[in-house]
């Protein structure tokens, strides 16, 4: 929970807020920030207010503002299958009227609704740091970096013809999943969330499928990713693995 | 911080702290039933409102965040009390159950027809997929969509919302919408929260972080002097008294074994210490400086673990006997530590406690021995089930005050007069000291028999005189409340080559957790509601129960029947299909039918000889054969999803009882108002199933009047007469019972007293609708409303009151078979529920929409049991997925593709009007049903539930 609320009136001014204030947290649509379990943090910056809403074409680029929720991307034209596919991944409507993609991306958890799908696309992030400098990054740089709450994520990026196909992986539609996959035959890009260890680049899957690979040998590959696996609540580990191969060969095999 | 908003369209300006939610400014604006269920964590959706048209979670948004906002709360929908037409296809569709979440809904489904005249299915899932219903399940959301599409469009209804029975009924078998429908939508004050008066002191709870400990020492030194701390309980300063949780028939067969606060802790989460203090916020700071000393002691989890030699007990006290002391008691109690405390047996339960049995119960019929001999195959197989909580919306809640010297108590229990009892023996007052309010239940499922919160509540405020709050947070529902026994089913059977089953042996081992609350009835449920299925005459029942220190268990809808139900029915079908007989024409083989002896009975009282009686009005044929024709059994499914998806079909005959015979009973008062209108005062407690519409009903049919004109009062120990409480699917045969006959006393008495006043026999009278007597051979009439006049007129004989008591040897039990389609994807295990179809017997069914919605419920909670829903506790015993995520119930997208409820035209002989029960059976068979649907997609036999896409890939081999 956050002690005390700011609400922004301008992106730099969000930003320099933060600049000054180590424990300050940007706030979005709240539902990761508000909730039961979450952090304590001093101060909440709300952005609701930054005009960052926005979905718009730039060049052959489909430019998504950070604090876009899931129902107004749903809803968007622009937004491509793929992307609105991982979208829905959030059960909840309520919830989706709420939480932002730059919120979701920016909470970087484990069991990621569209950070997969955002990696398959090979998304790019514009983002502004706490000096106020401005500059765009690939998601993946994002995710791996672990300094990256610092950034304001402003827009999305990305190439709205990509073609990816995502899973995910749970026992009820809201809970936890177990892993959530998605994956892109050109080019070849493959990203899961996996509860319990993170974010993952699928670097084998990736390679195989470059090399045209599928089926069995997608299963093989995909199991036997070099991360680390662990038990947790819903699933264990054997499954999880299991599911990396499986979840990649039918990914893979659907696209193709 | 200033914010300016909308609320309901009227202008509105607040002072908000930074972290203030907008939740918590609504309900400060009297806006209360924006609620929440969940500790804020955006998964119920009780706290749905709409912000600038969109709906929202308010616990989420910081209220600082709508400046400028246009907001609308569900109470803000219906104008000066008047329903709106949502609301209204609401009550109608039967959906409006025990309602916590039914004004949250309301709004979602009001918000959908404005943008949207007429909805898909798709679009009506999606709005309510942010919205946890665990009452009603989800499917007649649907029904109450189209109904208030029709209404808008046409102005009235075109479909039939439910089936009607008893044709020359007026009342009873025709939908109705439930009495208390309207408060619950529109979000009126209803439940306990809603009661509070403002400066009341909150309680407070510091739980033990070890399953097993002493408490050496408490020292609240520091806590004390925290400012606006009242009162610190412990096991050091609280009564020596005692007594167990659950609400029970007295004597209760359940042993008594703690105390308010015990000197050792037997789970994680157990009461350590109670703080009462003025503000929530003290009473935290409290707890954090209260310095406890353990020892810590080695816990047991399992069953297994508690059987082994040398297993530390986990009840080690003395025993004590009210009655039946067996003999060398105290050869028996050497060497107990004071530490332990007491068990006090109100009578002799069969247990061990030294060897952590809580009680035990064993029977047999016929031979069981020369019966597996005559089999041509015998198979044996075990079952496990988890451990599984009620999660009713609204959490555990007790608000108690002192009012001219006695103690009143805001409950949501399901039980008002067993805790009015255990109440008064905490606190060593007479129960005329103590007046227990029942009010509207947010959801009890059988969590609400036991006294959870209201012992410790009412105690706080006896000894300090103040009002005091204790509700419980949701994570402590999971670690600190009731929840389904986890057992250990195994399941002999043997049967000859055409499907005859010549004997069957069961032995239950129950695991209680750390109190022997329903230790020993609902495990004996789980053959005393399964094996009088069986027209078998060779049956064995072994039932023991054993303490451990996992979270406390207790009732839960269908009580030990649905663990039951899951060896017996999967060990049927699995022997069917060995034997190479279909599972169906087995099934048709051995159950019962009217008038067949169930002498299997006998050994199946609870806690003494049970009563041995024939099938009475069974429906059970007539359920499987309509599933069988329904599901099309015996025909290969249509398999759309494609060669991954392999599809499968399963059923499960069911029954269960109505209330116990031989120890419940019911009472009602029936009087007549000064105006000829009638108010019923029923001890019946209506927990959201319909029982007060169903008290109405009675009364109306009996006397002829509009249920407009009767009033049932019920639940309330000052001004309604006993009552035993409702579990043990009682209410309907009981209470209704007791309703229906002081209605007909009350009829007695309106014909005594117009013979007297119209000059006319007694016998020439009748009752004639709309609430007047008529005289068949002059035919005169007198209006009530003048026959009451006159009576009270200082020259009449009173007013007139009736009473009704019901108590029998009777058993109304209702039958029923549920069915399910399963598809299973063999390469990811992921199962999904392609049609589940409940078929059940509920004699005359009063209310036919609710019953339909008790169904849905009840299937969709044992759904959840079935494939989802387990408590994880790690090798400390803590409870480390005590959150709805976590836990993982099911929503609306769990929901069956295809799900009907039917229910069967079958009239009960001891039943009001011929009912019988109806919710508490429909747990019961979604977990056999879905099991053998499953081994019949894939040939797995899954023997855990619940049944995860996991356990169908290893049974599979695939990893
Ligand atoms: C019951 C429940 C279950 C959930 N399950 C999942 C789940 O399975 N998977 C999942 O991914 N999420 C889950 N969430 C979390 C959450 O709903 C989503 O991650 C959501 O997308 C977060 O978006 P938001 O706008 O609400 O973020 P907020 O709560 O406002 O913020 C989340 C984080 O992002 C940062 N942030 C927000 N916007 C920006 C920005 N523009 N630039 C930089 N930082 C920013 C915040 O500082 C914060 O650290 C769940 C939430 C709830 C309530
Ligand atoms: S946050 Fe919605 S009910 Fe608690």
């Amino acid at each position: 929970m956050i002690q005390k609320l700011t609400i922004a009136q301008s992106i730099a001014q969000a930003v320099n807020w933060k600049a000054h204030c180590a424990d300050c947290i940007y706030l979005s649509g709240g539902t990761e920030v508000n909730r039961l379990g979450s952090e304590d943090h001093q101060e909440g910056i709300s952005i609701g207010r930054l005009n960052m809403d926005e979905i718009r074409m730039e060049g052959s680029m489909l430019a998504i503002g950070a604090t876009v929720t899931f129902t107004e991307a749903l809803e968007s034209d622009l937004v491509p299958m793929g992307l609105k596919q991982a979208l829905r991944h959030m059960d909840s409507m309520t919830k989706r009227n709420m939480a932002t993609i730059g919120g979701n991306i920016a909470a970087k958890r484990d069991d990621s609704y569209i950070i997969p799908a955002l990696v398959a696309m090979d998304a790019k992030l514009s983002v502004m740091d706490l000096d106020r400098s401005q500059s765009q990054m690939s998601l993946w740089d994002y995710v791996s970096d672990p300094y990256s709450s610092r950034l304001l994520i402003i827009d999305i990026l990305l190439d709205p013809k990509a073609r990816i196909a995502s899973r995910r992986i749970s026992r009820t539609a809201q809970s936890h999943a177990s892993i959530t996959m998605s994956i892109s035959l050109d080019p070849a890009l493959a990203c899961a969330a996996i509860k319990g260890t993170g974010i993952v680049r699928l670097e084998g899957v990736e390679k195989a499928i470059a090399k045209g690979l599928g089926g069995k040998d997608l299963e093989r590959i995909g199991s036997e990713e070099p991360c680390q696996v662990v038990d947790d609540i819903h699933a264990s580990a054997a499954y999880k693995r299991y599911l990396l191969g499986i979840l990649a060969a039918d990914l893979a095999g659907g696209l193709r | 911080m200033i914010i300016n908003c909308t609320i309901n369209s009227k202008p509105r300006s607040f002072e908000v702290e930074a972290q203030q939610t907008l939740r918590s400014m609504l309900v400060l604006d009297g806006h209360f039933c924006v609620r929440d269920s969940d500790d804020c964590e955006g998964f119920a959706g009780s706290d749905t409102v709409l912000i600038d048209g969109v709906p929202v979670y308010a616990n989420l948004v910081l209220a600082g965040e709508v400046d400028g906002c246009e907001i609308v709360t569900p109470d803000g929908l219906s104008d000066k009390r008047q329903l709106t037409i949502v609301q209204q296809a609401m009550i109608d569709a039967g959906i409006v159950q025990s309602a916590y979440n039914s004004p949250a809904a309301a709004l979602l489904l009001t918000w959908l027809l404005n943008r949207v005249s007429n909805p898909t299915r798709e679009q009506i899932k999606e709005a309510l997929s942010g919205i946890f219903i665990r009452d009603a399940g989800y499917e007649n959301y649907y029904l109450a969509v189209k109904l208030a599409v029709e209404k808008i469009a046409t102005g009235h209804y075109q479909t039939q919302i439910a089936p009607a029975f008893r044709d020359e009924l007026r009342y009873v078998g025709k939908t109705m919408g439930k009495v208390d429908g309207p408060q619950l939508v529109m979000g009126e004050r209803a439940f306990v929260e809603d009661r509070l008066q403002e400066g009341c002191c909150t309680l407070k709870m510091l739980r033990s972080p070890y399953a097993s400990a002493y408490i050496r020492s408490i020292d609240t030194t520091e806590a004390e002097k925290v400012e606006g701390v009242v009162k610190i309980i412990t096991a050091f300063n609280c009564p020596d008294v005692y007594y167990m949780s659950a609400g029970q028939g007295n004597p209760e067969p359940s042993p008594h074994d703690r105390r308010l606060f015990n000197y050792k802790v037997r789970h994680v989460g157990d009461r350590v210490a109670g703080v009462v203090a003025e503000t929530a916020e003290a009473a935290d700071e409290a707890i954090r400086l209260i310095k406890v000393e353990y020892e810590v002691l080695k816990p047991v989890f399992t069953v297994e673990e508690a059987m082994a030699p040398g297993a530390p007990a986990v009840q080690g006290g003395k025993a004590v006997y009210l009655s039946g002391q067996p003999e060398g008691l105290d050869k028996y109690n050497e060497g107990s530590d004071p530490r332990e405390g007491q068990i006090v047996y109100p009578f002799p339960l069969h247990s061990d406690s030294k060897h952590n049995v809580a009680s035990s119960a064993h029977g047999a019929i016929g031979d069981v021995k020369k019966g597996f001999e005559e089999a041509d195959m015998v198979i044996e197989r075990t079952y496990q089930t988890s451990q599984v909580q009620c999660t009713p919306l609204e959490t555990h809640i007790c608000y108690s005050v002192i009012d001219n010297g006695r103690l009143t108590l805001h409950a949501s229990t399901q039980v008002p007069w067993h805790l009015r009892r255990i109440v008064a023996n905490v606190c060593q007052i007479p129960e005329n000291k103590v007046h227990v309010i029942k009010e509207r239940v947010g959801g009890g499922y059988g969590s609400k028999q036991d006294i959870l919160v209201e012992d410790a509540c009412a105690y706080a405020t006896w000894i300090t005189g103040r009002p005091v709050l204790y509700h419980n947070t949701r994570a402590e529902e999971f670690f600190a409340n009731s929840t389904r026994h986890p057992m250990r089913v195994t399941v002999k059977m043997g049967a000859r080559k055409d499907g005859r089953i010549t004997a069957i042996q069961m032995d239950v081992r129950a695991n209680t957790g750390p109190y022997g609350n329903h230790c020993l009835t609902v495990p004996m449920n789980a053959c005393s509601k399964t094996l009088p299925l069986f027209k078998v005459d060779n049956m064995k029942f072994d039932v023991t129960t054993y303490y451990t220190n996992i979270p406390p268990t207790g009732a839960y809808q269908g009580y030990g029947a649905p663990k039951g139900s899951y060896g017996l029915m999967m060990c049927m079908a699995e022997l069917a299909s060995k034997l190479g007989v279909d599972y169906l024409d087995m099934a048709l083989k051995n159950c019962v039918t009217e008038g067949y002896m169930l002498e299997i009975l006998k050994g199946l009282g609870e806690g003494r000889e049970g009563n041995v009686v024939p099938v009475g009005s069974c429906g059970l044929k007539e359920a499987i054969l309509k599933g069988a024709q329904m599901i099309e059994w015996g025909k290969a499914p249509v398999n759309a999803l494609g060669p991954d998806w392999k599809i499968g079909k399963g059923f499960a005959m069911i029954q269960q009882g109505s209330g116990l015979p031989g120890l419940d009973h019911s009472t009602a008062l029936a009087k007549m108002a000064t105006d000829g209108t009638i108010i019923v005062q029923s001890g019946g407690a209506d927990i959201g199933t319909g029982l007060d519409t169903i008290s109405v009903k009675v009364t109306s049919e009996v006397l002829c009047i509009d249920p407009e004109f009767v009033t049932v009062i019920s639940g309330d120990t000052d001004s309604a007469p006993f009552d035993t409480g409702a579990y043990a699917s009682s209410g309907t045969f009981f209470s209704g019972n007791a309703s229906l006959i002081a209605a007909q006393n009350l009829k007695e008495k309106i014909l005594a007293e117009a013979a007297l006043q119209m000059e006319e026999d007694k016998d020439d009278l009748l009752l004639e609708y709309p609430g007047q007597v008529v005289s068949s051979r002059t035919g005169k009439t007198l209006l009530y409303k003048d026959l009451i006049h006159t009576a009270c007129s200082g020259t009449g004989r009173g007013q007139l009151i009736a009473q009704g008591s019901f108590a029998t040897k009777a058993s109304a039990v209702p039958y029923g078979a549920h069915f399910a389609q399963v598809a299973v994807n063999v390469r990811t295990g992921e199962i999904r529920l392609q049609k589940f179809y409940a078929i059940q017997d509920a004699g005359t069914p009063i209310n036919p929409e609710l019953a339909l919605c008790q169904m849905y419920g009840a299937a969709l909670k044992s759904i959840g049991h079935s494939l989802y829903e387990s408590m994880i506790l790690d090798e400390k015993g803590v409870c480390i997925n005590a959150s709805f995520t976590d836990y993982g119930v099911p929503m609306i997208a769990e929901m069956p593709e295809d799900f009907k409820a039917v229910l069967l035209d079958v009239n009960d002989a001891y039943g009001p009007f011929g009912a019988k029960s109806i919710s508490e059976i429909a747990t019961n068979g979604a977990a056999p049903a879905i099991g053998v649907a499953i081994a019949n997609a894939t040939g797995v036999w899954i023997k855990t539930w619940p049944f995860t896409a996991e356990k169908v890939l290893r049974g599979m081999g695939r990893f």
